[in-house]
């Protein structure tokens, strides 16, 4: 618990931020050895490289080109030694650095995620007001079943409909490529409609349980308008646990995204990742684990760090 | 110019050839057309992309699309007529010295990419990593083509002579393949093996200006070009995986110029007046290897009856809208070089037969697995589970079963499927490249050619004899021992496909290069903005 | 896991069951939606038409009948002339069979880390926690490939990999739940009396997380169906011939101009389970007072 003084608040912040650090830290080590295990486990990328698949020759000259000839434990002491000194390697496919790679794709991808997130909340914020205000009413039912059917969806089905209506049929917006900002509008759409939807329930849900607290109740008898009443007091608390909600998404966003990518032939990481997971490419998938746990881990501090900022009441368990 | 050039698939090539040469004529001398301002960057949606794009390392159906803007050769086909002309290019005459030497004298003032001319140490170069590999990506280049080449040699600043082992009767068509394509040996010794298959240099109409790999390759005007300059000032090559987004894309004008339509995505926009469709029937199989190693496949009739059971033409009809050919043979129908043999037919669909097969060969009702990759080829998913269904049809216990890799264990899997394209303008031109002993069907044993003797005498003098009668002969022999003795696989069907472009753009399907390969040189495009 | 409560949300009123309300005719449909729809996946062997996976060239792309289809195919057929209306019902079997075992075991799995977590907190707390933020930081596809390739690729061994997917979000659910009831009166004054931690988790603490897990549960299952359906997008998940709701969309994509029907079927089976789910759980938290995160 943290303690009542400001001093000891700060203090307990900073055990805190301590902790937190400790246990990111342990976390990203794990996922490091696990990206390097999982990657063998799943198989050999000489299995995918070309399609006349390799003669036993071929393969023992691209095993040792690439050190994958030599025993795992000295492969994964190089390993870490190459990552301690920031070199993350070359692809098998591509034979070239993997850093390269993911520098020229994220920018669309940092791109389709930020207009995602904002897409999401300006969505899902208010048709959660109106499912958890008028919770009773058509109107609600209608938001959260506007919403569920983005939710219900899938992915790739969502996106070629959304093509096939707005590029296809009203001819609005350009169907694929990273040209310019309309570009995005279709894949953020894609991937926003399906986050808006858990945003709508979180929204709905906090409300909910924020105006039955007691001095909720008491302005609604003192007559205040329900609107009002939202706006001014249930939504300030209901926030933080829907900005944390779309924190967590990181990992239904980054599933989401490849297929988005590859529906609208936008060049971002999804599609880097997944096709060097589809081809055991492994210095490319190790790199796209290390900063995928990276991201999670950074965005969960935040969130923590935002809690522990935002309401200092905050219990710290762990 | 018809939206429906070849309403007869089996004519599609040659048909749809002349036609094409007539409206580049009759645009040529348009008046009205010359006015309008030529279209300056062409954006291709291509189904697959490649990771590479040396030209000697990538032999792939996806590569081929790309290699000829940038990639010139020593020998170049005519791609409009019927009958396969080589011509200089890089080259400007060869002689045969002797039946395994030939020199070639080679063009001066050659400008590549990079800056440097084209000289002597630049073809060798180019050519001996494919004839004598040290780097495991060259071996598949060499294995397809270039087995019978021995080394190139600098004879002279701009003479080089190559040797074969025997003599090479193929030695032009060989020679005019993107695949031996010439690159400049400053610019690989400079940059790198692996940057150069990132930033290739060649010495073609277009000079790559950017290259992501599996997404999008942008290719420019080479203002320096030796030949006639090119039609384009720009090309953008873009990855769009998904069908129905690549057909929007074409419709709402993301794209100009959209490549591999099945005939039920260019139904779609069959006869709308904004867009022309170019269809053709390629000289290409769909097959499934069938594992001659395996215990089960040991017995040619099972091999037989399994072809038997197969309803081709029910395939042809329900996934390719009755457009795609149903395979009679490794031949294929509607190409000059194999007509001949238009009078064979091993596959009809004959479910008693398959039967009759089984039984004398006493299979015993145990599992046959198609293997197979789900989302590889085009519509190969749905046609394994209807061919699934015809095995079943007559009796045979079949299950599905996929290949992940196609570096898996050989001998767990009965079947892998393939394509076999038409590589060059020859009776051998699908045969030699897939089907040879330096092809890894022989080498991983899925087949065994050694167990049949009549297959290497008949083999020998398809490919390295002289006399194209005697070849004619023996291919046509070849067929028949292949279906009736050999049965090495299932061919299933060639397939139809289309391309699709805005109705100012004037382009026709290349004759005598592999398929998918797109000609965007002086002459065999005019795109109006 | 996340280790922050905000205080209004300690389930001091975590189940407060109020007075009785009629159940609303909405939640009636959606009952009876999911009744109809497990009693269709249950009983798809006998009722089907046709063998889901058995292919009919000839038949190839009807639309429904009563839209013009053949009269034999209720909900048409599809690219390869397969009855919709039978490998619907199959693939709802499928797709149900991995969904539903997917999130029991995953739901068990993250009950007892969560409790154990909640309750024990501590040491055993920190190390769950990290094997919980480890599971969160690892991108999903790689341990699904992983476990197809050393595993293979049956249905069998899809159930545990889709059971990975919701576990920590389970766990970090019912460790917040724990902690909550664990400073409750009765459970201190259980504790004082001598009641072993087993015996106070099963008695005390459980049944104030079971509502919770209840709508956690209507929350996963379309999350699971949704998951499956893009497993078989990048062709790996279910493998074919047999038919599950997420490899009927993906198949039939292609189509989605020439023969709209193959798609939206099995799309609407996902939309009326998710529909009917979610409306179920909603209800069930508005009855039960639960809060969900």
């Amino acid at each position: 618990m943290a303690g009542a003084g400001a001093g000891s608040h700060v203090g307990g912040l900073a055990g805190f931020l301590g902790r937190r650090l400790f246990r990111a830290a342990i976390t990203v080590t794990a996922a490091l050895v696990l990206a390097f295990a999982g990657a063998r486990i799943s198989g050999n990328p000489f299995d995918y490289l070309y399609d006349d698949a390799l003669s036993v020759e071929q393969r023992a000259e691209l095993a040792a080109e690439f050190g994958l000839d030599r025993p795992l434990a000295v492969q994964f002491a190089a390993y870490v030694g190459e990552i301690a000194r920031g070199n993350f390697g070359r692809s098998i496919a591509e034979r070239r650095p993997v850093v390269e790679m993911y520098a020229e794709a994220v920018g669309p991808t940092l791109v389709l995620g930020a207009a995602t997130v904002a897409v999401t909340l300006l969505l899902g914020l208010p048709l959660g007001i109106v499912a958890a205000v008028r919770r009773r009413s058509v109107l609600g039912a209608m938001a959260m079943t506007v919403a569920f059917v983005g939710y219900a969806v899938p992915h790739f089905v969502l996106a070629i409909v959304l093509i096939l209506v707005f590029s296809l049929g009203l001819g609005l917006l350009p169907s694929i490529g990273q040209d310019g900002p309309l570009h995005y509008v279709l894949p953020t759409l894609t991937l926003a409609l399906g986050l808006a939807a858990a945003v709508v329930r979180f929204t709905r849900a906090e409300l909910l349980a924020a105006m039955e607290q007691d001095h909720i109740r008491t302005a609604l008898a003192k007559g205040v308008s329900p609107a009002g009443v939202v706006v001014r007091h249930a939504l300030p608390a209901a926030m933080l646990p829907v900005v944390t909600i779309v924190g967590l998404q990181v990992n239904g966003l980054i599933n989401g995204s490849l297929i988005v990518e590859t529906v609208f032939a936008l060049r971002g990481v999804g599609q880097l990742f997944v096709g060097a997971v589809q081809t055991r490419d492994y210095p490319v998938l190790q790199f796209g684990v290390i900063a995928y746990a990276l991201v999670v881990v950074a965005v969960n501090l935040m969130v923590d760090v935002c809690y522990g900022l935002l309401d200092p009441r905050i219990r710290r368990g762990g | 110019m018809s939206d429906r050039p070849n309403a007869l698939p089996a004519l599609t090539r040659r048909g749809f050839g002349a036609a094409a040469a007539a409206t580049l004529a009759t645009a040529a001398a348009s008046p009205a057309l010359a006015q309008v301002a030529p279209l300056r960057e062409l954006k291709v949606g291509v189904q697959s992309h490649v990771r590479g794009l040396d030209m000697q390392s990538q032999t792939s159906n996806a590569a081929a699309q790309f290699l000829d803007t940038f990639v010139d050769t020593l020998i170049e086909v005519e791609t409009r007529t019927d009958e396969a002309k080589y011509t200089p290019m890089l080259a400007t005459s060869w002689e045969r010295l002797s039946p395994t030497v030939t020199e070639f004298r080679l063009r001066d003032g050659v400008r590549m990419h990079d800056g440097t001319i084209m000289d002597a140490h630049d073809v060798a170069f180019s050519l001996n990593r494919v004839f004598q590999p040290t780097d495991a990506r060259f071996r598949g280049a060499q294995g397809r083509y270039f087995y019978n080449f021995e080394r190139a040699e600098v004879t002279g600043p701009m003479t080089v002579r190559l040797v074969t082992r025997k003599p090479e009767p193929l030695l032009e068509a060989l020679l005019s393949c993107r695949n031996a394509g010439i690159t400049s040996k400053e610019h690989v010794e400079a940059v790198g093996a692996d940057r150069a298959e990132l930033q290739p240099v060649g010495s073609g109409p277009y000079r790559v200006t950017s290259f992501n790999p599996n997404n999008e390759l942008v290719v420019e005007r080479f203002a320096d070009h030796w030949g006639p300059q090119a039609p384009l000032e720009r090309i953008r090559f873009i990855r769009i995986a998904e069908m129905a987004p690549r057909v929007t894309a074409l419709l709402n004008r993301d794209i100009d110029f959209a490549v591999s339509l099945p005939p039920d995505q260019a139904d779609l926009i069959r006869g709308r007046r904004d867009v022309r469709l170019v269809e053709t029937t390629w000289p290409m199989f769909f097959i499934y290897v069938l594992n001659m190693s395996h215990p089960r496949l040991e017995d040619v009739r099972v091999r037989r009856a399994l072809n038997l059971a197969i309803d081709r033409k029910a395939l042809a009809d329900a996934l390719w809208g009755g457009k795609a050919l149903p395979a009679r043979g490794h031949y294929f129908q509607g190409f000059g070089e194999q007509s001949y043999l238009a009078d064979l037919d091993f596959l009809k669909f004959d479910p008693a037969e398959a039967r009759r097969l089984l039984k004398e060969a006493n299979y015993d009702g145990s599992e046959m697995m198609l293997n197979f990759q789900p989302t590889y080829y085009t519509y190969g998913d749905q046609a394994a589970q209807a061919v699934l269904d015809m095995w079943k049809d007559v009796g045979i216990n079949a299950r599905l079963q996929i290949i992940d890799g196609f570096g898996q264990d050989p001998s767990k899997l009965m079947t892998r499927d393939w394509s076999n394209p038409l590589y060059y303008p020859d009776l051998l031109g699908a045969f030699d490249t897939h089907w040879s002993d330096s092809s890894w069907v022989t080498r991983d044993k899925y087949f065994l050619p050694q167990k049949f003797p009549e297959w290497g005498r008949l083999y020998e003098i398809v490919r390295f004899s002289p006399d194209p009668e005697a070849r004619r002969d023996a291919y046509r022999k070849l067929v028949v021992h292949a279906e009736t003795e050999v049965v090495p696989w299932i061919l299933l069907y060639q397939p139809h496909e289309a391309f699709a472009m805005r109705a100012g753009i004037e382009w026709a399907i290349p004759k005598n290069v592999r398929p998918y390969q797109l000609t965007f040189r002086a002459g065999q495009i005019r795109a109006t903005a | 896991m996340a280790t922050v409560e905000v205080p209004g949300s300690a389930p001091t009123e975590t189940v407060r069951v109020r007075a009785r309300a009629p159940i609303p005719w909405h939640v009636w449909l959606a009952i009876g939606v999911v009744v109809l729809l497990a009693a269709g996946a249950l009983a798809a062997p006998w009722i089907s038409p046709f063998d889901p996976d058995r292919t009919n060239l000839l038949r190839r792309l009807r639309p429904p009948a009563p839209l013009g289809g053949h009269p034999a195919h209720w909900l048409g057929t599809d690219q390869l002339g397969r009855d919709l209306l039978s490998r619907s019902l199959h693939a709802l079997r499928t797709s149900v069979a991995i969904g539903l075992l997917g999130c029991i075991v995953s739901t068990l799995i993250g009950t007892a880390v969560g409790l154990a977590a909640g309750y024990l907190r501590g040491r055993v707390d920190a190390v769950l926690s990290v094997i919980v933020d480890t599971q969160i930081a690892l991108p999903y596809l790689l341990i699904v490939l992983v476990g197809l390739a050393v595993f293979g690729t049956d249905v069998h061994v899809l159930i545990p990999l889709v059971s990975l997917a919701g576990w920590e979000s389970t766990a970090r659910l019912v460790r917040g739940q724990v902690m909550g009831v664990a400073a409750q009166p009765f459970v201190t004054a259980a504790e004082a009396l001598g009641a072993r931690p087993r015996e106070i988790l099963w008695r005390h603490v459980l049944p104030h997380v079971l509502p919770v897990l209840l709508v956690q549960f209507t929350l996963n299952f379309p999350g699971v169906l949704l998951l499956e359906s893009s497993l078989s997008f990048l062709g790996i998940g279910v493998q074919p011939p047999t038919a599950s709701l997420g490899r009927m969309i993906g198949e039939g994509r292609h189509q989605m101009l020439a023969g709209w029907w193959v798609v939206a079927v099995p799309v609407a089976v996902i939309l009326a389970i998710t529909l009917a789910l979610q409306v179920i759980g909603d209800w069930l938290s508005d009855r039960l007072d639960v809060r969900r995160r």
